[in-house]
């Protein structure tokens, strides 16, 4: 008997050195890949440079107009002051993430939330929607892999509504960071979101927070996921009543028919196959790009 | 000694679990909680909600999002009429509600994942998506259930006038009269989307009618009729969505490895007693 309990001791013992060197060597592992993928991310984010905040299209018309009137009232009698202004014309710029978009044509588009961790490159593959669910920028294996747009969204010809699925990390890594806005401060503190495309910078305003699930098939429910094109006006209604009723809580942010949409979509754990959705609406447009070739 | 050596490693033990466990995994006991929801109309025009079995709107109240968050197996939820005719479905997620009860008054669409009791009483105009075990009507009302339904009780009016229909099975229909309670009818095992009153008339095919002992069949089987039978392959899959839930792999290997080590030195302790 005693032969038996010390050879189960033993096995135990075993048993826990093999528990506690796995766990170590697949932390190990992950802390390699994370320093990756941190190294790689980094050398992909435009430096501080060229991160400078640019003008929008609507601050560039309005310093180009106050530019312009001391001119105007200098030449009162100039017959051409009666005729109405020239829309100015911005000249488009570089686009930021230009490298990025070079390195990988998977890219997307860039998301950033401003001083959030939410700062990563979004990828596209209509051949198979999870190939970097995970795996890193460079499609070498990562546990927290890369931000993803659902195929069935598109960024030109943009559909009404984007869906990016992330990892909810427990690092804070990817959408890790998401829960977060069910506290209304912290929505307060962080409503803008921004997706740099390869043709422009699109600006976006929180307009509703709310937990959901997946549901299934036969379900005929609201399905956020399902959300990608309002043809019609009683389409946008159905999805723009939803996502109010179901808001946490109300950001003030009004929506109409022909409006775009970005779609923040997580996991959690409230119930079986839960996410934790955040959806923005498109606000004014921001700078537009040099095509990336150029 | 040797009883507070083996408590202190199970406590430690225990501790490092409950510490351990992500959020996923929480190991939690609550108490079924009651909630009262209404469509408030103006300035939020969706469905709100307080917890308790009464819906007071000044009182102040909240939004659907948050009661999904809080809602869970064997709660009820009780649904009263509000001051707007609703814009949107009740959805109420996945979870198993013990008790659902739809006020007189009442335009709603529910979504359950399924219920224990579910109450229709009479003026409401509702549709019940989910598995009912047992339904109880009061008359005069609109009301079809989506999915099976295992016992149904029709409390009817005196000139009955009420539409109800079940476009799964249904296991036992019981109708008498709410006024005196004298009974009407029964049937049993009706056959999937046939169970329709119209009117406050029965009109089910004579061939859609199965027998007690499938009926008892299926009600010891603990499952709501047609449950049983594969209706629509694929039906109960869910959705592609990308799952995007952190692995839990190396927690759950350092709980392994303290489980293991306590038990280890337990035996130990033991052998050298």
């Amino acid at each position: 008997m005693n032969t038996f309990k010390r050879l189960l001791s033993v096995l135990f013992a075993v048993l826990a050195a093999v528990c506690l060197i796995a766990a170590i060597a697949i932390l190990l592992r992950r802390h390699a890949e994370d320093a990756h993928a941190d190294r790689l991310l980094e050398s992909l984010r435009p430096s501080e440079a060229q991160s400078q905040p640019i003008p929008s299209l609507g601050e560039i018309a309005d310093i180009l107009a106050s530019s312009e009137t001391p001119s105007v009232e200098a030449t009162p009698s100039e017959p051409s002051a009666t005729l109405p202004e020239p829309e100015p014309v911005p000249e488009p710029v570089e686009n930021p993430y230009k490298a990025a978009y070079l390195a990988n044509a998977d890219m997307a588009a860039w998301i950033q939330i401003p001083d959030t961790p939410v700062d990563y490159p979004v990828m596209w593959t209509p051949r198979d929607e999870e190939y970097y669910l995970l795996r890193g920028f460079d499609g070498k294996s990562n546990q927290n892999g890369c931000l993803i747009l659902d195929t069935d969204s598109c960024v030109n010809p943009l559909t009404t509504n984007l869906i990016i699925h992330g990892h909810n990390m427990k690092s804070g890594e990817m959408f890790g960071s998401l829960m977060k806005y069910q506290n209304e401060e912290y929505y307060q503190a962080h409503k803008e979101i921004i997706l740099y495309t390869p043709e422009c910078q699109r600006n976006y305003e929180v307009i509703a927070v709310f937990p959901s699930q997946v549901y299934k098939k036969k379900d005929k429910v609201f399905k956020f996921y399902q959300f990608f094109r309002a043809d019609t006006e009683e389409e946008f209604d159905y999805f723009y009543n939803n996502i109010k009723n179901l808001s946490l809580y109300d950001t003030g942010v009004t929506a109409e028919f022909g409006d775009h949409f970005l779609t923040l979509s997580t996991c959690a754990y409230h119930v079986t196959n839960g996410r934790f959705v955040v959806i923005a609406k498109e606000t004014e447009p921001g700078d537009a790009y040099y095509p990336i070739e150029k | 000694m040797k009883k507070k050596f083996k408590a202190l490693f199970f406590t430690l033990a225990a501790i490092a679990i409950c510490a351990f466990l992500p959020k996923g995994n929480t190991l939690t006991v609550n108490a079924a909680e009651s909630y009262s929801v209404e469509y408030v109309g103006g300035t939020y025009d969706a469905w709100r909600y307080q917890p308790g079995t009464s819906f007071d709107e000044p009182k102040g109240h909240g939004p659907l999002g948050e009661l999904m968050l809080k809602l869970k197996d064997g709660d009820t939820v009780i649904v009263f009429q509000g001051d707007t005719a609703p814009k949107t479905n009740l959805d109420l997620g996945s979870v198993k509600l013990n008790n659902l009860t739809v006020h007189q008054g009442v335009q709603v669409v529910v979504f359950t994942g399924g219920i224990n009791e579910c109450y229709v009483l009479a003026g409401a105009f509702a549709a019940i998506n989910g598995d009912v075990t047992t339904a109880h009507i009061y008359g005069p009302t609109t009301c079809t259930f989506n999915n099976n339904v295992l016992d149904m009780y029709w409390h009817m009016e005196d000139s009955p006038s009420s539409n109800i229909s079940c476009n799964g099975t249904v296991g036992y229909f019981n109708a008498s009269y709410a006024s005196s309670g004298s009974y009407w009818a029964a049937f049993y095992s009706i056959a999937k989307g046939q169970h329709i009153i119209k009117d406050g008339k029965y009109n089910v095919p004579s061939w859609a009618y199965g027998t007690e002992e499938d009926y008892l069949k299926t009600k010891n089987a603990g499952a709501a009729p047609g449950t049983t039978t594969p209706s629509n392959p694929g039906s109960d899959e869910y959705d592609s969505v990308p799952k995007t839930g952190d692995s839990n792999t190396v927690l759950l290997l350092f709980c392994a490895a303290i489980l293991s080590f306590t038990a280890s030195a337990i035996l130990r302790r033991k052998e050298s007693n």
